[in-house]
């Protein structure tokens, strides 16, 4: 077979699983149809359900939601690049500091939901402060496996330049970037979890509330739109990412792997 | 440094997080008897303690723990079976990868979270619901691991296997699987992690019983003490899950090891 005819046959399997999904959803609908409650609507209701939200407070959640995901993510990142210098070299703090991440590791963010809540109501930080936690974790750990892996010449031809501190701290930080970066980049990825489980237990606005909503009404197709527009968030999210690290670190390549 | 470096335990592992445990528990104790914190924000430590021991003698927490963890084990099952089941098939057959691609490529981005309330418009609050959350949190990470696994492995093993008249099931069990392994446990390891999360996270709205719901109905009523004992039972059994994947590890691939952090 030639390359092309097999590019084509590939395009096929490629069309039969659009078709696959998209034809077991309206099978599903149908079979699964009943005037009074939707249970799974057909993707035009779908559809029409988005465009008649984003006419009214789909744009508000989104914006809530994105609030809470930035924020936590900003602040916890910071928070996570500063404790993981200094548990990688640092050594009282990484005697006293990477045994409690560890512990704290195991007991997941998520887990938290009820506590942040009880700390801070429901209002923005109760939601921020879980993004805080999945991002602060997943770069400690990264920044300090980056950090503590440095190369030992650099350190030495730092030592033999007489570099200050603040440029010591920058070879550091410029050699552990890569590790940085999947760390950030994971954190990105799963705050958008960690803002709808907040937003469903504590939820005044944010998606994840306005699934909550759609859910106690019945509202099978606005949970949906809920559903999409995280997953369109998420993927925007790390495309956005990506083509940011391209443009502020071409000279990494080799993770960027999913 | 090194002064300091021999009396820690090995990063990441169980040694370390008791320490740690050990740690955050002096800092929350002298916390508590410093400052007399209030026990809706920050209860004592023995406040928690008594929590804990009085759920489990009237037997309350005996069945939240039984609850999750029934979800978790079916949950991991029915998604780990199946992650394991694409990843080969996206691996071994080309025709299969271009049709399951673009369909786990599109739903990766889907949250397991986000349908949570779906699965109780769908399912109730009947244990359906949760097993469906779980398993969709284990697929993806299973099958994209399993698939990276098999097409890792070095093409010369396997015309090497091929040329000692290995095939079929025979290649697949004793070639492709021990090569596979390390990664595919990777994967497994990290499932049982997300699967664990997704438990709690899926029982926090529409469930009648289970630590996830412990936790959140213990909020409303401001028992902190209540939600922080769960807490502690959460973070336990989340520990001892990725130590049993861990010693699964070292007894199936002792020829590889992961490292720590």
């Amino acid at each position: 077979m030639s390359a092309r005819a097999e590019k084509r046959s590939l395009l096929g399997y490629r069309l039969a699983a659009i078709l696959f999904v998209l034809g077991g959803w309206l099978l599903l609908s149908w079979i699964f149809y009943s005037p009074r409650l939707e249970l799974i609507p057909t993707p035009w209701r779908v559809a029409t359900r988005l465009v008649e939200l984003a006419h009214t407070e789909l744009l508000g959640d989104i914006l809530a939601s994105l609030g809470e995901a930035l924020g936590g993510w900003v602040l916890g990142s910071i928070l996570g690049i500063a404790i993981g210098v200094l548990i990688g070299r640092v050594a009282p703090v990484r005697l006293l500091l990477r045994p409690v991440i560890d512990f704290l590791r195991f007991i997941s963010p998520l887990a938290w939901v009820p506590l942040a809540i009880l700390w801070f109501g429901i209002g923005y930080w109760s939601k921020a402060s879980i993004i805080v936690l999945i991002s602060l974790f997943t770069v400690v750990v990264n920044t300090a496996q980056g950090v503590s892996s440095i190369d030992g010449e650099l350190v030495k031809a730092g030592k033999s330049l007489h570099l200050n501190f603040r440029q010591r701290l920058e070879v550091a930080l410029m050699s552990a970037m890569p590790d940085i970066l999947v760390g950030l980049r994971y954190a990105l990825g799963a705050a958008w979890g960690g803002v709808v489980i907040a937003e469903l237990v504590a939820g005044d606005v944010g998606i994840g509330a306005m699934e909550s909503f759609g859910g106690q009404s019945f509202d099978v197709a606005q949970i949906m739109v809920g559903m999409l527009t995280l997953a369109v968030l998420g993927y925007a999210a790390n495309w956005g990412f990506m083509r940011a690290q391209q443009a502020l670190f071409p000279w990494i390549v080799g993770n960027r792997e999913a | 440094m090194n002064r300091f470096a021999r009396y820690l335990p090995s990063p990441g592992g169980a040694a370390s997080a008791v320490l740690g445990f050990l740690i955050l528990l002096a800092v929350w104790w002298g916390t508590s008897l410093i400052f007399h914190t209030r026990a809706v924000i920050l209860p004592s430590p023995p406040a928690v303690w008594r929590a804990l021991t009085e759920m489990a003698a009237a037997g309350a927490l005996g069945l939240d723990v039984r609850t999750s963890l029934v979800e978790l084990f079916w949950g991991f099952l029915v998604g780990t079976a199946l992650g394991l089941a694409t990843g080969m098939a996206l691996a071994r057959s080309r025709g299969a990868a271009a049709f399951l691609e673009p369909i786990v490529e599109t739903f990766r981005f889907i949250l397991p979270f986000s349908m949570v309330p779906l699965l109780v418009v769908w399912f109730g609050t009947s244990i359906l619901g949760k097993i469906f959350v779980v398993a969709y949190a284990c697929y993806f990470v299973v099958a994209i691991n399993t698939a990276a696994a098999i097409v890792e492995i070095d093409p010369l093993i396997l015309k090497a296997a091929r040329m000692l008249g290995y095939s079929g099931s025979r290649l697949l069990l004793r070639v492709i699987v021990p090569a596979a392994l390390p990664r595919i446990l990777t994967g497994l390891q990290v499932a049982i992690a997300y699967a664990w999360v997704s438990v709690i996270a899926a029982e926090y709205i529409g469930a009648q019983a289970g630590l996830g719901y412990m936790i959140t109905n213990a909020q409303t009523g401001l028992e902190t003490d209540k939600v922080i004992a769960g807490m502690v039972i959460i973070g336990a059994v989340g520990l001892i899950l990725s130590q049993g994947v861990a010693l699964l590890r070292r007894l199936t691939v002792p020829y590889r090891s992961s490292a720590g952090w």
